[in-house]
């Protein structure tokens, strides 16, 4: 594998994709800001707000830096390069997933240092909220592998439907959880075994589904 | 050295409703072949087994000494690709396309890239959104060029330039072309362009070569024959001849392999010759193809 091309299609990605970041990151700043004002109502708008952009920045990326690809035939530039099938596909993971990292990684930190510096929020909160992030990046994951295997944008629609629907499971399975139900509520954080299963869990579908993208792809006899 | 930059053994792809079939050719190092079909003819389909991007199901390429696909990253190093359905980055300019490009490539010539922003008039400040079909093309020529790759692969880069475009674009080629060691593998519907540049000829057709060989041996070989049939005199079927048209006296005959022995062999019985004409290699394309046809349904 010729790694010495994954840093140029790294860069070239995100000088392509940086304004689309900068957006969501703003659009998550003001989530942020309702989230931390005092209205119950704000507050809830916040939140969800906060939940939409994370989830629709990944669908976002999953298009723009994929699907938009093959649509706007910039593909045929790309793989004129010297490039494999495979450092294409890996370069795609890392760079979309590096761009995904980060209004993931600030704003998914910037909510939990909300949590632990606001004192009417119990920090037992953090195991669930750590589980909706993690949650939500094996969602962004899912559109992302879908992408690049189908480059079809109604499969990267149908796979973003899944992942809300999988969100919200597990959302009602962990309000159901009395383990967690218990502990969220708690003024300190616990990791109980239920939360820790179903990270190693999350962990486990990002790596699955990254390795079944690998195989797909390296499978494939027509790639444009 | 490897002599042969380019090199199809029998290579044959099936899709639901076309077959590649037993595609055989070489290309010498150096040389410029024209590859010439009509759409459809499965141009495009060999241009991407070329670059590995569409995987044989059966024969072997080979590609500046790299088999295809497995060595496609390997052999793109030294390959500049351009297509009629490539397109660049609409909201990045053409200088940061530059740069990207030679980030990649540590052959990239800066000055050359700068001569071909002029020669091309080019702005390399300009984002691609803003570059018309025939700039764009240019542009992509630019960036392929400029990292002097051994191998040019051009997939139907004229299709849909004005003539000026088009003249600008073929004349940078044929500079280009002085250089010995670079290879050209250029396809269009275009014989007019493919004529002015190539040095070899493939003709390709319903997923077949049909013929490839070099363009002197060609326009040498292919000749329409005006004949007079005088009465009493009847015109002996040839091998050479490949087809003819025309009633009674006059008949116009179209041959792949003229020689003087032939126009001999007609005189001997007693046929006029008015006309013997050379024939442009648009004329030789539809010969062959519609020679070709018949053999099929033969």
């Amino acid at each position: 594998m010729n790694y010495s091309m994954l840093k140029p299609l790294i860069q070239k990605d995100w000088y392509l994709q940086r304004f689309v970041v900068f957006g969501y990151l703003l659009a998550g700043v003001v989530a942020l800001v309702l989230a931390n004002l005092q209205n119950q109502t704000l507050i809830n708008i916040g939140n969800l707000l906060l939940i939409s952009v994370l989830i629709a920045s990944g669908f976002h990326l999953a298009v723009s830096n994929i699907f938009t690809e093959r649509n706007q035939h910039t593909l045929p530039f790309v793989m004129s390069l010297p490039v494999s099938v495979r450092e294409y596909t890996l370069g795609k993971i890392l760079a979309t997933t590096l761009i995904y990292l980060v209004p993931w990684t600030i704003l998914g930190m910037a909510g939990l240092a909300i949590i632990l510096t606001r004192d009417t929020i119990p920090d037992g909160l953090i195991p669930f909220i750590m589980l909706i992030l993690v949650q939500i990046l094996v969602n962004y994951c899912f559109a992302l592998a879908v992408a690049l295997i189908t480059e079809s944008l109604y499969w990267i629609i149908g796979a973003v439907l899944i992942g809300n629907v999988s969100l919200q499971s597990l959302m009602g399975f962990m309000m159901s959880s009395p383990n967690i139900k218990i502990n969220m509520t708690g003024s300190s954080i616990v990791w109980d075994s239920t939360t820790l299963l179903i990270l190693v869990a999350q962990f486990s579908a990002i790596a699955l589904l990254f390795g079944i993208t690998f195989l797909v792809q390296s499978k494939k006899t027509d790639f444009i | 050295m490897n002599r042969l930059a380019v090199q199809f053994e029998h290579v044959s792809k099936t899709y639901r409703l076309f077959k590649l079939e037993d595609i055989s050719f070489s290309l010498p190092t150096g040389s410029i072949m024209g590859f010439i079909g009509t759409n459809g003819a499965g141009k495009s389909t060999c241009i991407r087994i070329l670059m590995g991007l569409v995987h044989q199901e059966a024969g072997h390429v080979k590609v500046l000494g790299q088999p295809m696909p497995a060595q496609q990253a390997k052999a793109k190093e030294d390959i500049g690709f351009v297509s009629e359905d490539l397109r660049l980055y609409k909201a990045a300019t053409l200088e940061w396309h530059m740069n990207f490009i030679a980030s990649i490539y540590p052959s990239w010539d800066a000055t050359y890239a700068k001569h071909l922003l002029q020669s091309f008039d080019l702005k390399a400040k300009q984002q691609i959104k803003g570059l018309s079909h025939g700039q764009r093309v240019k542009a992509a020529l630019l960036l392929v060029l400029a990292h002097r790759p051994k191998l040019l692969v051009l997939d139907e880069p004229t299709t849909g330039l004005d003539p000026i475009a088009r003249s600008e674009v073929l004349g940078e080629l044929m500079q280009v072309l002085t250089d010995e060691e670079r290879t050209v593998f250029f396809s269009s519907q275009n014989t007019l362009d493919v004529e002015q540049i190539s040095d070899q000829i493939t003709f390709i057709n319903q997923g077949k070569i049909i013929d490839s060989s070099d363009k002197e041996s060609y326009l040498e070989r292919w000749r329409r024959i005006q004949l007079e049939i005088p009465d009493g005199t009847t015109l002996t079927p040839r091998p050479e001849v490949i087809s003819s048209s025309g009633t009674g006296r006059l008949i116009t005959i179209t041959t792949n392999q003229f020689s003087p022995a032939l126009t001999a062999a007609y005189t001997a019985t007693g046929v006029i010759i008015h006309a013997i004409e050379a024939m442009t290699l648009e004329e030789i394309f539809i010969a062959n193809v519609k020679h070709h046809k018949q053999a099929v349904s033969a």
